[in-house]
């Protein structure tokens, strides 16, 4: 997801689960950051290492691909980004080395999501925001790994996009390119994707590059084969995903403000949505290649205030002059950033004897 | 490109000069080279071919077009053995069979540029490696042709090895546009 929906779309759900004007920017700030903290801005603020949740292109180019590379690689991208499903899942007839990386396929509605939403409860609202990007990207990039793996994360020349001509679906064929300075063609399903490679481990095969942007993309509906499922094709409905994503955006904060109520997955609060569901959802679907204008304009139109663009000076500021660095905006998003991912790297490498007697 | 590939890509490129070298060093010393580097090649091909079935058989299986992996690591153990087999034939046989193999992958290179090119991405370097390929393998059989010699075919072969190991090295600190997709 973009700037569109992990700033403006969560500051509106933020506003629609009842926290205020101010709250909601403080939620949406640190929910737009975690695709902006990565080491490189870490090293300029003298901020903590293990707090970093992306990664830039050059930082990942300059990773080993071996195991401890993989496992750095990994701790941020499926902690922050593609929350794995089922990290006990079983396939018969695969090899081990296999099933590590299958293991890691994202989806919504985890065990691990829940365990992310119970973390941020009672904690700053820092914490709901990183909780509320991870939610929402586990809609998003759903079917593909945050761990580099041309198996799992491949896609091949079966792509179509489902564009609706007349009143009637059909199928588009998507061209593909691979120009950095290309700007994705909505008109003519031009798009682009990361380049082939056929070793496993490289960077290029990381998260979702091979199927470029279109699952950031809220308007789109498209069809492919992803390479993990067995010649399967999956139609990925995003205006679908992301009203969904949206609905459980506001339950789970909801939950959040509410000590008596816990967080359950695959519950929605369309109800909440109910009288905006029209508005909501012709902002999710009209074709363009950002929709941030139109929720920030949803989001004035909901609490009768300006929702100023995201700016990280402010912040950055006051981190630097701060004794307790702890206490300020990036201090808490932070101490999130570095619990979230314990978590999750706890419950992805921990050995299986522990896992079992945990769960006893 | 990160530290260990790019030593890795230097470490290629030192090993494609020396065996230029030791090929022209060799044919001063009227001893053919060319045998070694058959046999280098082969290792190569049938390591890498193994490596392939392996990742094959562990991973790719499972996967959406995976059978390309098998392919490709049946035809590269398949020539490595050949190859081989060819250790022992007449030395101009043997280069000239290194030159198709080596005219072959300039066409690939060539095909694959008009590929990216196609695709918008990054082309020239690889267009010119392939186009410089097929020149050298081409004009060393020409003139291993008319001149009746091995010698003049041994050099050639070994400048299209220099160059090759020139462009590894300059690819490798070369600035390419990252495309990943997060």
């Amino acid at each position: 997801m973009q700037e569109d929906f992990h700033y403006y779309a969560t500051y509106c759900a933020a506003y629609l689960a009842g926290y205020s004007h101010e709250e909601s920017l403080e939620v949406c700030f640190a929910a737009q950051f975690v695709d902006l903290c990565t080491a490189t801005f870490l090293s300029t603020i003298n901020g903590p290492k293990g707090a970093a949740t992306t990664q830039l292109s050059l930082e990942l180019m300059d990773m080993p691909t071996n195991p401890p590379g993989i496992r750095e690689i990994t701790s941020i991208w499926s902690s922050f980004h593609f929350l794995p499903y089922d990290l006990n899942v079983k396939r018969k007839g695969r090899s081990k080395a296999y099933m590590r990386k299958y293991r890691l396929i994202c989806n919504p509605n985890s065990v691990l999501l829940k365990q992310t939403v119970d973390r941020a409860k009672n904690e700053s609202l820092q914490a709901v925001g990183v909780a509320m990007h991870i939610l929402a990207d586990t809609w998003a990039h759903r079917y593909f790994a945050g761990t580099p793996s041309l198996v799992i994360n491949n896609t091949d020349s079966y792509f179509y996009e489902i564009v609706k001509e007349d009143g009637v679906d059909r199928d588009r064929k998507i061209t593909w390119k691979h120009s950095t300075s290309f700007v994705d063609d909505i008109e003519t399903s031009t798009y682009v994707n990361s380049i082939y490679q056929y070793s496993e481990n490289s960077i290029m095969n990381l998260g979702h590059g091979r199927a470029g942007h279109l699952p950031d993309y809220s308007f789109i509906r498209y069809k492919y084969l992803p390479a993990w499922n067995e010649y399967e094709e999956i139609i990925k409905d995003n205006p679908s995903d992301f009203y969904h994503a949206f609905s459980q955006m506001v339950y789970a904060m909801k939950t959040l403000r509410n000590p008596t109520e816990e967080f359950r997955v695959d519950h929605y609060d369309f109800e909440a949505l109910k009288e905006w569901e029209g508005e909501i959802k012709r902002i999710i679907e009209t074709r363009r290649l950002s929709a941030a204008e139109d929720w920030k304009a949803f989001g004035e139109k909901l609490s009768k205030k300006e929702v100023i663009p995201f700016d990280l000076t402010p912040a950055r500021e006051e981190y630097l002059s701060a004794q307790e660095k702890e206490n300020t905006v990036l201090g808490r998003f932070f101490t999130a950033a570095m619990e979230q991912k314990k978590m999750v790297m706890r419950k992805i490498y921990e050995p299986k004897a522990k896992k079992n007697k945990a769960n006893r | 490109m990160e530290f260990r590939k790019k030593f890795k890509n230097i470490m290629t490129a030192i090993a494609m000069l020396l065996l230029a070298a030791l090929l022209i060093c060799m044919q001063f010393g009227g001893i053919s080279g060319v045998k070694l580097v058959m046999i280098v090649l082969s290792v190569w091909m049938i390591a890498y071919g193994i490596r392939l079935l392996h990742f094959y058989s562990q991973m790719a299986r499972h996967m959406v077009g995976g059978k390309v992996i098998l392919i490709l690591g049946f035809i590269l153990f398949d020539f490595g053995v050949f190859n081989f087999s060819l250790r022992n034939r007449h030395t101009l046989f043997i280069i000239l069979y290194l030159l198709g193999f080596y005219a072959f992958k300039g066409f690939v290179d060539v095909m694959r540029a008009l590929e990216q090119k196609h695709n918008e991405a990054p082309w020239k370097l690889k267009l010119s490696s392939g186009i410089v390929n097929i020149i050298v393998a081409v004009s060393a059989v020409a003139i291993g042709f008319f001149m009746r010699s091995e010698w003049a075919v041994v050099y050639i072969f070994a400048l299209g090895i220099i160059y090759s190991a020139i462009m590894r090295i300059v690819n490798t600190f070369r600035k390419t546009p990252v495309m990943t997709i997060l």
